[in-house]
């Protein structure tokens, strides 16, 4: 089967899952017992402006309506207006989208930069002191609250010796937006001041978010790797008298990296969920955060549409990660 | 799903395994750790010199003291002594982490088992593909959800959780069955005219218990940070509940001038997961499991 | 180099300190700046200093009682329904037209017609019908029955650009209106307030830009910029006062973390007596609580003292529902004896109630991250074990709260509520909390409804002659306090610090007038 057929394939798989979670998620976000127009409204709010919006946003309706409504609408691109901002969640998730998507991406980047070489040199140099070390620091790294880490990294850090700023996504000179990525953004403007304050913005809260990601990532690849090295063919490979080193990077790195890819697609998962504390913490004007709201106000139209986005973020990048599977281990067939 | 070389799997003597536990070093500090905890856990309300400060107590005259010789862990904004409820806090800990992870077990290990043994009936489709759905659900927005729509407590978090643990647990039992179905005494025993639920409880099962325990100790200490997380957000445990979570998060309003009031209970959550993972890398190099 | 002085050169780099800028940390997000729309603080903030309102509290003063701004002055009938209002000349949308008659009245139709925001102020006071444009500069509002509190209200009524927002109306749901410009106005303004929006982005930043014309001017020391920004974390906003790196927070901290701020030499921490009431509702309908005896014994068993010094840090008993500012806004001094902390009065009640306190068990709900709320929680816990009473703690989001209060049946025991002044008017706390049409909000857990009670509401409302008002609104106060409804705490200080180079700021007791940006000077 060719790639483009096995990446269809999956595209359409993708279809029941997704129509699952929104079920599941729209069930969750309209069965929320109570009334949450009135919140919307105020306290004041007469019953005649309640009925008035409800009717408006169609609660009136028995439920397999709203939902048959709803979907019709997805379609349309519309995902409802939301009970905070009266205006279409569309929109509102638009801007924050991207800032959760760069900051993600770069935590992702960090975490693979310092997790996956940690995991290999610990699995290198196993049970010795190097690799206890490496082990103790990476278990400590998964073993602290984000929000705590990120609290007292503002302290230290940006307040204290002043080498970070504390808050948001730019100091006032936020580039033109064209991704949502600060970064990328001020690239594409060739505005290099805003593109290193972007930079420098994101940090922090990455370096947050990334963390224990990062210990997660050494952890199992120190796992995976162990388990290429007790494999017959690389046994044969130093029956042969190649030297371990030699080994670790020229077979057993490209095999133990197909199940470290694995995780990178769960960690991006994690990177997005998590993303809420950081981006409380770090006034980042992420769509986690958004999301985390919209539960607490019962906003369910923004409830539904933030968990859609997150869970196929998700969903795309397991489907990235197994397409890379090809590219690393040519004995793995799309079929 | 790719899949990479299968491993061989095999019920090692006890006493093997014990002894390539207490061989490494880390394991040693993990069983320790986790002793204690568990230790503490038990003998609470005599281990803690003010036990009446994990219930519905208040000392304004007393609070937000620094740590002393009086009140090891210093006092919380109310007066509470903050070792105290540390320490009743450890039975919470244990107590959440066995509801999700016992739900987690319950619902995904006969699960995994039914699709990775009949593997191309529909019902295994079925079952792939609803596991397939909860995994895409972020398990803390939906812990959130849940809590808001009904009774907001520790307990219906802890509930909602386990509703996105036991995917994962389905899915580890689902791979693992299908490398050992096709072992030569797993179709011995089919050929034999064996029930089928008996050669998974009998033959497969047992086989596969070893990555099983191995994850279940290492997801204690993703359950404990997921209940910080819910208080973080505002529902987690509610007060007086002595949860280690719900203290670093009331707690970090004080940060930094009063640091000790979240870091004594982060210190709780840190040694105890420290702990655990030790505990977990250690029986998966004794069993000599791999993820 | 070291790294502190890294920071400072990466600071000066990549920062951009430039002189009159002032960041105002504020720890809610800014969900709407139409002035149709907006009901919390924040957005009340956003919308007062980008509108004009046609009344404007005395704040120079230091009184909330509303004076003269776009109404320049007005008069009222003999009757007390017609009000005729005089605009003021001269005044510059932001597009550069002048404020007239026609956009005030334009204002309240749109804010009557899109039944959003603080539209309920007016509703069945006054119809859409009957705002009459007698000039360019007159305008009459003609009531349906005489309103006690209409010109107080007016302080919500923001002047926006008729012209301007029906060139950018949209298809919507009023006809030759549209939308009323509700999508416009969702990331643009149409006011002639002194500044103008550069940036909005609800959840983490407005930006405020001084709009040069402004009709009041503007003199040396004033603020040209603005970052409004959005922080949640308590321990984030002290490290960015601490740090210098912001100007201003808001009144939503911890007691504790003022006290912290206080700390600080370059850090002013401003405490007034604030109109706001903190008290714990009780739900009159149900059982126990329908029983008078015990909610006395109840209100007696709570030590008032441990937590207006120990939690509130210093704060004002209140007594009774209404603001002891509130009161003081129209020269009145409370007659009302507060609540008094007293264990063996309140154990005589409980067992003159002849109910059994081991049977007792309450809930008592406060909206997440309520740090005070759950402190008096905790305090009222210890407090009712004594008699033996059992409450349950249940720390809820906001929006559970709201609903709960909407039906009788899930109408909690008792809630921790902060209530602020909606209006600068005893009414605010009385009829929006104790009269029955107001039933099933968070304001009037405690189910009260009384019919004497009510009518003497009903009749002060209608009232013309002020003393007789105020009279009568006291003797309801009365009545209310003793038939315990809620354990009424405090009047909280009103705290918010700013850096010592700020001057100009005035607290008058009217939510969100305090932070008019225009008001503040910097001397650095």
């Amino acid at each position: 089967m060719s790639i483009w057929l096995y990446i269809l394939r999956r595209l359409i798989e993708l279809v029941p899952t997704l129509l699952g979670l929104l079920i599941l998620i729209f069930l969750i976000a309209r069965v929320m017992p109570g009334d949450p127009v009135k919140l919307a409204l105020g306290p004041e709010a007469t019953q005649a402006q309640v009925e008035t919006f409800r009717t408006q946003l169609g609660l009136d309706q028995p439920l397999w309506k709203q939902f048959g409504n709803y979907v019709v609408g997805l379609m349309q691109g519309e995902f409802g207006v939301s009970l905070r901002t009266f205006q279409d969640v569309g929109d509102d998730i638009r801007d924050s989208l991207g800032a959760t998507l760069e900051l993600v991406i770069t935590a992702l980047i960090l975490a693979i930069l310092f997790g996956v070489p940690a995991g290999l040199f610990s699995a290198l140099h196993r049970d010795s002191w190097i690799d206890n070390v490496t082990r103790g620091v990476a278990i400590s790294g998964v073993a602290l609250p984000r929000f705590w880490v990120g609290i007292l990294l503002q302290i230290w850090l940006a307040s204290m010796l002043g080498l970070f700023p504390i808050i948001g996504r730019d100091s006032g000179i936020a580039p033109e937006a064209t991704t949502g990525f600060y970064t990328i953004d001020a690239l594409l403007n060739g505005n290099l001041r805003a593109f290193v304050n972007a930079l420098w913005h994101l940090a922090l809260p990455a370096f947050t978010l990334a963390l224990p990601s990062a210990a997660q990532l050494a952890r199992l690849t120190r796992a995976s790797m162990i388990e290429v090295f007790r494999q017959q063919y690389i046994l044969v490979h130093r029956a042969y008298g190649i030297g371990p080193q030699r080994i670790a990077w020229r077979y057993a790195l490209r095999n133990g990296l197909t199940a470290v890819l694995t995780l990178i697609g769960l960690t991006f998962g994690a990177l997005i969920e998590n993303a809420v504390l950081v981006e409380v913490v770090f006034s980042w004007p992420g769509i986690s955060a958004y999301g985390a709201d919209a539960v607490l106000a019962k906003d369910f139209n923004a409830v539904v549409a933030v968990t859609l986005i997150i869970g196929l973020a998700f969903l795309l990048a397991n489907l990235i990660v197994d397409l890379l599977y090809g590219v690393l281990d040519p004995r793995v067939r799309y079929g | 799903m790719a899949s990479t070389t299968a491993t061989q799997h095999r019920v090692k003597p006890r006493s093997k395994v014990i002894r390539r536990l207490f061989r490494n070093r880390l394991s040693i500090i993990g069983i320790l750790i986790v002793t204690l905890v568990i230790f503490v856990a038990i003998f609470a309300p005599w281990v803690a010199p003010y036990p009446q400060d994990a219930g519905p107590a208040v000392h304004f005259d007393r609070a937000l003291q620094s740590p002393s010789w009086q009140y090891l862990f210093g006092t919380d904004e109310v007066g509470r002594d903050i070792l105290s409820r540390t320490i009743f806090g450890a039975r919470l800990a244990l107590q959440y982490t066995l509801v999700v992870l016992g739900i987690a077990l319950v619902v995904g290990i006969p699960l995994g088992l039914i699709a990775g043994y009949w593997s191309n009936s529909l019902a295994a489709t079925f079952i792939l593909r609803v596991i397939d759905v909860f995994l895409s659900v972020p398990p803390l927005a939906l812990a959130l959800a849940v809590t808001v729509a009904f009774r907001p407590s520790i307990m219906t978090a802890m509930i909602a959780i386990s509703f996105t643990w036991w995917p994962w647990f389905a899915r580890l039992v689902y791979g693992e069955v299908l490398k050992l179905k096709s072992q030569p005494y797993v179709e011995a025993a089919r050929s034999l005219g064996q029930l089928a639920w008996i050669i998974q409880f009998k033959h497969i099962l047992p086989n596969i218990i070893s990555p099983i325990i191995v994850k279940a100790t290492l997801d204690v200490s993703f359950v404990i940070l997921l209940g910080a997380s819910l208080s973080f957000l505002g529902v987690g445990a509610q007060e007086p509940i002595p949860d280690w979570g719900a203290m670093v998060a009331r707690g970090r309003n004080y940060l930094p001038e009063q640091w000790w009031v979240s870091t004594m209970p982060g210190l709780a959550i840190f040694i105890t997961v420290v702990g655990f993972n030790f505990l977990g890398d250690g029986i998966r190099d004794a069993l000599d499991v791999w993820d | 180099m070291n790294l502190k002085t890294l920071g400072l050169v990466l600071l000066l780099l990549l920062g951009s300190a430039v002189a009159q800028e002032f960041t105002y940390l504020e720890s809610q997000e800014v969900t709407v700046i139409d002035p149709a729309l907006h009901t919390d603080e924040s957005s009340l903030h956003a919308v007062i200093n980008m509108y004009d309102p046609l009344v404007y509290p005395k704040v120079q003063e230091g009184l909330m009682e509303p004076g003269p701004h776009v109404a320049e002055s007005w008069s009222v009938s003999e009757d007390g329904t017609v009000y005729s209002f005089k605009i003021r000349q001269g005044i510059r949308f932001h597009d550069g037209s002048e404020l007239k008659a026609e956009d005030v009245a334009f204002s309240m139709q749109r804010l009557l017609a899109i039944q959003k925001g603080f539209s309920w102020l007016f509703a069945g006071v006054l119809e859409s019908e009957n705002i009459k444009v007698v000039d360019d500069y007159t305008v009459e509002f003609k009531l349906n029955n005489a309103y006690a509190p209409f010109i107080p209200s007016l302080t919500q009524l923001f002047i926006v650009n008729k012209d301007l927002i029906m060139k950018n109306v949209e298809d919507g749901e009023f006809g030759d209106f549209g939308d009323y410009g509700q999508a416009f106005l969702r990331d643009n303004d149409a006011g002639s307030g002194p500044y103008i929006p550069a940036r909005y982005e609800r959840a983490s930043i407005l930006e405020l830009q001084r709009f040069d014309d402004y009709w009041r001017g503007w003199e040396e020391g004033q603020i040209e910029r603005v970052f409004y920004r959005v922080v949640e974390e308590e321990a984030t906003i002290r490290t960015l006062m601490n740090s210098g790196q912001a100007d201003m927070i808001d009144q939503w901290q911890t007691p504790n973390s003022y006290e912290q701020l206080a700390n600080n030499p370059n850090i002013t921490v401003q405490e007034d007596p604030s109109a706001q009431l903190f008290h714990i509702e009780m739900n009159t309908q149900r059982p126990p609580l329908d029983n008078l005896l015990v909610r006395k014994a109840i209100a007696h068993a709570f030590d008032y003292q441990t937590a207006l010094e120990q939690i509130f840090k210093g704060a004002v008993q209140a007594r009774g529902p209404v603001p002891i500012k509130a009161w003081e806004a129209y020269g009145r001094e409370p007659q009302i004896e507060p609540y008094l902390y007293d264990p063996e009065l309140s154990q005589q009640e409980l067992e003159a109630s002849g109910i059994d306190p081991s049977t007792i068990n309450l809930t008592y709900v406060y909206p997440v991250g309520g740090n005070v709320q759950r402190q008096v929680g905790l305090l009222l816990q210890s407090n009712l074990a004594q008699l033996g009473i059992k409450i349950q703690l249940q720390e809820v989001p906001w929006a559970r709260i709201v609903e709960m209060s909407s039906s009788p049946e899930s109408t909690p025991d008792m809630a921790a509520i902060y209530d602020t002044l909606k209006y600068p008017h005893p009414d605010s706390h009385l009829f929006g909390m104790y009269h029955p049409s107001a039933l099933g909000s968070y304001r009037t857990i405690s189910r009260y409804d009384v019919p004497t009670v009510s009518s003497i509401l009903e009749e002060a409302r209608s009232t013309i002659d002020i003393e007789k008002q105020l009279d009568l609104y006291q003797e309801a106060e009365r009545m209310i306090v003793a038939d315990y409804p809620s354990i009424y705490v405090a009047n909280p200080l009103h705290r918010i610090a700013f850096q010592n180079y700020v001057e100009g700021y005035k607290y008058v007791g009217l939510l969100g007038y305090d932070v008019a940006f225009y008001d503040f000077r910097i001397n650095k």
